[in-house]
């Protein structure tokens, strides 16, 4: 069984044994089962790696990385809710989130590890959700004006959830001194985050960041632009979303030939690299290192 | 940066360049550069997808 079914499988086993309410529970093992569908679940394997880093005693990788996962899960499902991606029933949808999100806490809260370092793992969990929220919300409002206000944000935004998940696993094994750990898995973040939104632009139809007027960098790049381009016309409201949309090549066209996709990926790659430098100083195995790096 | 990468899309001669080392590009850091490389260097087109 590879990390990613164990995982899985651990989080499956959670729900059965923490949650009674039937309809809940059939909902929750379904949002896993679709979860794993459609993800890798790399947070809760960096947590997993993590606490494999730097643990001298007792096996609970599986158990910690299902707890972040139910965690991440949550809040992935708290996201379709405000961009309305693919609601059928807000009530269940809402209810299961958060009881993901409460399961996750619970089960690190439970798990047969130092009262001291549980402590101090669920104190990093809230602080790392309470900054995802504030970088959510700055995105959903499109607050984002400038290249340093946007990585603000997703630092917050994705980079939190990424030390979440590295730090948690360092932290439940014993590991004491964090700050590198943090500094690259915030990178990591920031440089996933990017990528995701380049890929929301080739898939304009499966997601609504464009409708919703998100300014990711390739758009903060056209709208800096010294030529009239049709990001301009429609950030500027001169003309409304289904004329954009009717003209959707046109306008990725303009950002290919302006660079505004060289430009994204630079940025992205820029974070990787931080990462993979931070990376490097750690002091442990080169092994773990080379896996450590197949995240980035 | 985004001043950097208008200037490479309108004279993609200076890539090369900058890969061989004979020019540089002032006010970015040597990770930078290196970033800037890697990417302008691995996408012949920015993306093939749509092109």
């Amino acid at each position: 069984m590879s990390e990613k079914e164990k995982i899985a499988k651990q989080m499956k086993e959670i729900v059965e044994q923490l949650v009674s309410e039937p309809r809940l529970k059939a909902h929750m093992l379904v949002a896993i089962e679709s979860h794993m569908k459609e993800s890798d679940l790399l947070f809760g394997r960096l947590a997993y790696l993590h606490y494999d880093l730097f643990s001298t005693q007792g096996d609970h990788s599986t158990y910690i990385a299902a707890a972040i996962e139910l965690i991440v899960l949550a809040g992935d499902l708290l996201d379709d809710v405000v961009d309305q991606d693919r609601l059928k029933d807000d009530a269940i949808t809402v209810h299961t989130a958060i009881g993901f999100l409460l399961l996750g806490q619970q089960v690190i809260a439970h798990s047969h590890i130092a009262d001291e370092k549980k402590l101090k793992a669920l104190s990093y969990v809230t602080s790392c959700l309470l900054q995802s929220v504030h970088g959510q919300q700055t995105d959903v409002a499109c607050d984002v004006q400038t290249e340093a206000e946007y990585i603000k944000m997703v630092e917050k935004k994705s980079g939190s959830l990424v030390a979440m998940a590295c730090v948690i696993g360092a932290l439940l094994a014993g590991k004491e001194d964090i700050a590198a750990i943090e500094t690259y898995a915030r990178y990591i973040g920031i440089a996933a985050q990017i990528d995701n939104d380049l890929d929301a632009l080739y898939n304009w139809d499966k997601k609504a960041d464009i409708q919703a007027k998100k300014k990711s960098l390739p758009i903060l790049y056209m709208l800096e632009s010294k030529q009239n381009n049709l990001w301009k016309q429609y950030f500027n409201n001169d003309m409304d979303y289904d004329r954009m949309y009717v003209q959707k090549e046109k306008a990725l066209q303009q950002m290919g030939q302006e660079g505004a996709f060289y430009y994204a990926k630079v940025m992205s790659q820029i974070y990787k690299e931080k990462a993979l430098q931070e990376i490097e100083k750690l002091d442990v195995d080169d092994a773990y290192k080379s896996v450590l790096k197949t995240f980035i | 940066m985004q001043q950097i990468i208008r200037f490479l899309v309108e004279h993609p001669e200076v890539i090369e360049k900058l890969q061989n080392g004979t020019v540089s590009l002032i006010g970015l850091s040597e990770l930078e550069v290196k970033a800037v490389i890697k990417v302008f260097s691995e996408s012949t087109r920015p993306l093939g997808y749509w092109m």
